[in-house]
């Protein structure tokens, strides 16, 4: 379809030049050639040229609408044109200009006084010659008239023969008006036929008798003369004489000649016009060719490039499978050759670049499922001291989610988590000094315990700069080394201690029984007293080492459901006799069983109970509150049971080294209870913590998981 | 254009009668003068020529034109006068066109139709 428009374009096109150069032509050479073509070209040039610019207006319009639409070598081809356009149209204006002034100049220089002049000199020379022609014919035609006149009218044609015979091709007629042929001698055959004056010049020769002028006759001159030869009502008298050609034939070209200057003198603006009019249509064909050649050539330059750039729009999208069309062996060929191979080849890299990406996301995928499997901490930071990576074991060891974690500088992790300040200090430092391998452990403040962290690192090396450190939690590990060295510790004791009390006692009591009865008055006295002192101090001992053996040994739970409210209510009873003890009890709520070993548990209560009472020992009312209610720690179900007293409080400096055995505040304790309370709370997995009460006291918390 | 005649243009005048349910009648007249003859000359297409020696015998020669209608009854007539612009000169064309002087005013009314003896 597009072919067959161009193909019409251009026949349109050579039509319209060829049409406007002939009418130049016409135009140029005179005006008897195009006479009756001059307006239906003009017509059908103005329209090929109108339909030249409105094709080239659409096709503006539509290189415009793809330029503003943004597609591919259209701005390219925008951006052409109008170079083309600068480049043609100043030198085309510029003929235009030179053309017309020359055009009227010449057109001017056609016309002089001197040519004018001799002209019309020829014109008079004409006339004066044909007023001779005419002078002699006349005399002629009088001789002719006199001899008529002696005649009588059977003889008239004999005369006429002999004037006829005379001269130059000449008709003699002699006839009665209007048209009654009398006599006619001819001396041509094309005067055979009676040339009858028209009807003014019989009006003419009716009104004066007598007729003499000069005539265009059968395509040369010729003179008339005629008259009547009497009064009125007699016959006219008819003479018709060619002139002779060489007279005739300078003279037609003397006319033609002066007519010819007369018509360009009349027609000189007018010429100026229709020059400077095909001049303006020709110049207008010209600048419209030239727009569409332009239009032509730019699309065909910029249309591989546009190619070009649309593939190239495909590739940065990723899409290598383009090719472009190959045409010819010119350098945009060879782009496009070297494009098809440059795509061909990103397609293979990008699909080896693909495949790598998946290898390189499984492993890490590998690598975060081991990251987030560990139990280890681990945190990535960058070369600006931020965290780039953290797993799951390093998010619950420091207390905030991964997402908190990554991203965020280590400065302001310390300010949002004061308790996290000493790891940061000293991941700080180690990344500032850029140690290659440490090892440091690290406390952090966890309430009133702290969380021991075994902290190493590495600095990273290639490219990217930071460090990678893991660290485990040493706390439980720590606890249980001391808790084991406590154990020991005290099994040693009931081993090392129990075994020679009892000889002790026995020695005393065997001394007060042997001496007693030989001392009297204050000696005997001093026997008892120093006898009951080791005694009771032996039964102290043997106490205190009765709770070191029972701290040491280890005995298996035996876990059950254990409804705690029962459990409480059952371990409250036995202190209902007490009259100066106030308990509240906070048990309503659904609590369901947890799985507990009873007597153990029983053992905490009776632990937590006493230490309630014994620390308000020197008020006069005592009261302790049991609470119970269910509590969430690290996503998982706890139920919680405080005991909470209204005495002195917690003792300065508390924390969990208080639940290690031999801390006590009582003058009289050994430091066991709240020891063996939190070894039975770990045992089921749980835990026991202690914290102020509003208002003064304490409250101590056992967690049991459900 | 009585201008353009005087400087040697001819002119073409057409006549054109036209009858209802009739074939139109059509003259075409050429004016001309000749600078040599001192005369004006009329020329009919196909036909014979006249000369004159002033312009108004010439322009009165081609209004007054002799027509033979069909032998009918009186049947309406519209008779059309006009300048032949495409036999004008090419320069002459346009402006003969646009310029009101080249315009042919008829200065006579339709007559009716003159039985010839």
């Amino acid at each position: 379809m597009s072919g067959w428009r161009g193909l019409m374009a251009i026949l349109a096109l050579v039509g319209l030049f060829v049409a406007l150069l002939w009418l130049a032509l016409t135009t140029t050479e005179g005006w008897t050639s195009g006479e009756g073509w001059f307006a239906p070209v003009m017509s059908v040039a103005g329209a090929a040229v109108l339909l030249l610019a409105v094709l080239i207006v659409w096709r503006l319009v539509g290189l415009w609408r793809a330029a503003r639409r943004g597609l591919p070598g259209a701005r390219l081809e925008r951006r052409l044109l109008v170079l083309l356009l600068l480049l043609v149209l100043p030198p085309l204006a510029l003929s235009y200009a030179f053309a017309l002034r020359a055009i009227h100049g010449s057109i001017d220089r056609w016309f002089d006084v001197s040519v004018e002049s001799a002209l019309a000199d020829g014109i008079a020379l004409g006339r004066a010659l044909l007023q001779d022609q005419l002078a002699r014919a006349e005399a002629e035609f009088e001789q002719a008239a006199a001899q008529l006149a002696m005649t009588s009218p059977s003889q008239a044609a004999g005369v006429l023969a002999g004037f006829a015979d005379r001269g130059a091709a000449s008709q003699w007629l002699l006839y009665q008006p209007p048209a009654a042929v009398l006599a006619l001698e001819a001396s041509d055959p094309s005067l055979l036929s009676p040339l009858f004056p028209d009807e003014g010049q019989s009006l003419l020769l009716a009104a004066g008798g007598r007729l003499a002028v000069a005539e265009p006759l059968a395509g040369t001159l010729a003179l008339r003369i005629a008259r009547r030869l009497g009064g009125s009502g007699t016959p006219v008298l008819q003479l018709v004489r060619l002139l002779p050609e060489e007279l005739a034939r300078p003279l037609a070209g003397v006319e033609q000649a002066s007519l010819g200057y007369q018509r360009l003198l009349f027609m000189r603006g007018s010429l100026k016009l229709t020059f400077s009019l095909v001049l303006s249509l020709v110049l207008l064909f010209a600048l419209l060719s030239a727009l569409l050649a332009a239009l032509a050539l730019t699309r065909r330059m910029t249309a591989p490039i546009g190619r070009l750039a649309a593939a190239t729009e495909r590739v940065a999208e990723g899409q290598f499978a383009v090719s472009l069309p190959v045409e010819g062996e010119d350098e945009l060929a060879f782009l496009a050759r070297s494009f098809n191979r440059m795509a061909e080849e990103l397609g293979a890299l990008t699909a080896r670049l693909a495949a790598s990406e998946r290898a390189a996301a499984a492993r890490r995928d590998e690598l975060d499922a081991v990251l987030e499997s560990l139990e280890t901490g681990v945190l990535g930071i960058d070369g600006e001291e931020r965290l780039s990576l953290a797993n799951a074991a390093a998010a619950r060891l420091l207390g905030l989610p991964s997402a908190e974690l990554v991203g965020r500088s280590l400065s302001r992790l310390a300010e949002a988590r004061a308790e996290l300040e000493p790891l940061v200090r000293i991941l700080l430092a180690r990344a500032r000094e850029g140690s290659v391998r440490w090892q440091e452990e690290v406390q952090l403040p966890r309430g009133q315990e702290r969380q021991i962290l075994m902290v190493r690192g590495a600095r990273l090396r290639g490219e990217r700069e930071g460090i990678v450190v893991v660290f485990d939690d040493r706390t439980v590990l720590e606890r249980a080394q001391r808790d084991a060295a406590w154990t020991e510790v005290a099994r040693r004791l009931a081993h090392e201690i129990k075994n020679p009390l009892m000889p002790i006692q026995l020695a005393a009591e065997r001394l007060e029984h042997k001496l007693s009865p030989h001392l009297h008055g204050a000696e005997r006295e001093l026997l008892q007293r120093a006898t009951r002192t080791i005694v009771s101090q032996v039964e102290a001992m043997r106490s205190m080492v009765e709770g070191f053996a029972e701290y040491a040994r280890a005995q298996p739970l035996r876990r059950q459901p254990v409804l705690l409210a029962a459990l409480v209510e059952e371990v409250l009873a036995l202190y209902e006799h007490d009259h100066t003890l106030v308990v509240e009890r906070e048990l309503s709520g659904p609590i369901p069983p947890v799985p507990a070993d009873p007597v153990r548990l029983r053992q905490v209560l009776h632990n937590l109970i006493k230490n309630a009472i014994e620390a308000q020992e020197n008020l006069p009312q005592k009261a302790i509150t049991v609470r119970l209610s269910r509590s969430e720690r690290e996503g998982r179900g706890f139920v919680r049971l405080d005991v909470a007293d209204r005495g002195p409080g917690l003792p300065p400096g508390f924390d969990h080294t208080w639940f290690e055995p031999y801390r006590s505040s009582k003058p009289r304790g050994v430091g066991l209870g709240l020891a063996i309370s939190q070894r039975i709370a770990e045992e089921h997995g749980g835990q026991l913590e202690a914290a102020p009460r509003e208002g003064g006291g304490a409250v101590f918390s056992l967690f049991l998981p459900l | 254009m009585l201008a353009a005649l005087e400087r040697g243009i001819p002119l073409t005048i057409e006549w054109r009668l036209e009858l209802k349910g009739g074939e139109p009648l059509m003259r075409r007249l050429k004016l001309q003068r000749s600078p040599l003859l001192a005369r004006y000359l009329l020329s009919e297409e196909g036909g014979g020529g006249r000369s004159f020696a002033h312009l108004n015998a010439l322009l009165a020669a081609v209004e007054r034109q002799d027509f033979v209608l069909p032998a009918q009854d009186a049947q309406p007539l519209t008779v059309r006068v006009r300048l032949v612009r495409a036999r004008l000169p090419p320069p002459l064309q346009l402006p003969a066109l646009l310029d009101p002087d080249w315009r042919l005013a008829a200065r006579f009314p339709l007559l009716p139709g003159r039985a010839v003896p």
